[in-house]
């Protein structure tokens, strides 16, 4: 996938794997895995950016005698992810048009 | 490469970065090998799932908003330099203040004798000057001693050599 396209993406994705339940670090990277791939140091950046613009919200639970950081969704992480869906119906039609048969003399 | 290992890299190159965000970088990477471990890979395989140490340095280094860029960094000396020479500006005036100070100050030390001689008549008074006589300004090449009469513009010279202006 083109690198510009990924990283538009990645944001609305990061926010989509916390959207049902609260997660963490490797969870999140698992569950993104079928669809988009990340590494864990890409992922970094992304939730300190949206943990920074108040889409999410983190705090911490002890695991196994250490701790482990969970992200939770807010209002405005919630709001990205129905601002992008409806960007993505302009996108589609976009992509009809870059993928129509024919001269356009139809 | 143990887990130890590689924080310890990723520590070393971040150092730049504030305590606050090294700490949380380092504690991010640390649950992140802790968990593939838990997964039921070996710490090997975990750490190197990470990537390359210079890789993962180089993208919180990027990725981190509050490390001031060269940019940045040259602005901030420039506004440095220019604080420092503000700062000499400054201490320049005060040099220059404290000069200016201390000559009125012996000015005034040497003014002293003609100003009590101007309040008490009749004061003997001795050394190099200038005085105007009777209107006329005329050189005193030296004198031993002038009289004060009854008022500056007033002077008695006594027992000196006179030039002509």
């Amino acid at each position: 996938m083109d690198i510009q396209i990924k990283r538009g993406l990645l944001d609305v994705c990061v926010l989509a794997a916390i959207k049902n339940a609260d997660s963490y670090g490797y969870q999140i990277i698992k569950d993104m895995s079928p669809y988009i791939s990340i590494s864990e140091s890409t992922l970094y950046p992304i939730l300190r950016r949206l943990e920074a613009s108040q889409m999410l919200t983190v705090y911490s639970v002890e695991h196994n005698g250490r701790l482990r950081k969970y992200y939770s969704i807010t209002d405005s992480g919630r709001k990205r992810i129905a601002d992008f869906a409806e960007e993505w119906k302009q996108i589609i039609s976009v992509y009809e048009f870059i993928t129509k048969e024919g001269n356009g003399d139809d | 490469m143990t887990k130890r290992e590689f924080l310890e890299a990723i520590r070393k190159g971040i150092s730049t970065l504030s305590t606050d965000d090294i700490n949380k970088s380092i504690r991010y990477y640390s649950e992140m090998i802790d968990d593939r471990i838990e997964d039921g890979v070996s710490e090997e395989e975990a750490v190197a799932a990470m990537g390359n140490p210079d890789d993962v340095i180089a993208e919180i280094l990027s990725e981190t908003p509050s490390v001031p860029t060269v940019a940045e960094q040259a602005t901030e000396q420039a506004d440095e330099k220019e604080e420092n020479s503000k700062k000499g500006f400054k201490y320049g005036w005060i040099i220059a203040s404290v000069i200016m100070l201390s000559l009125l100050v012996a000015a005034s030390a040497m003014l002293m004798p003609l100003i009590k001689a101007g309040f008490n008549k009749n004061a003997i008074v001795s050394g190099w000057g200038y005085f105007r006589v009777d209107g006329d300004t005329s050189a005193v090449s030296h004198f031993d001693s002038i009289r004060i009469a009854e008022t500056f513009s007033d002077v008695i010279i006594e027992r000196s050599e006179t030039e002509d202006c």
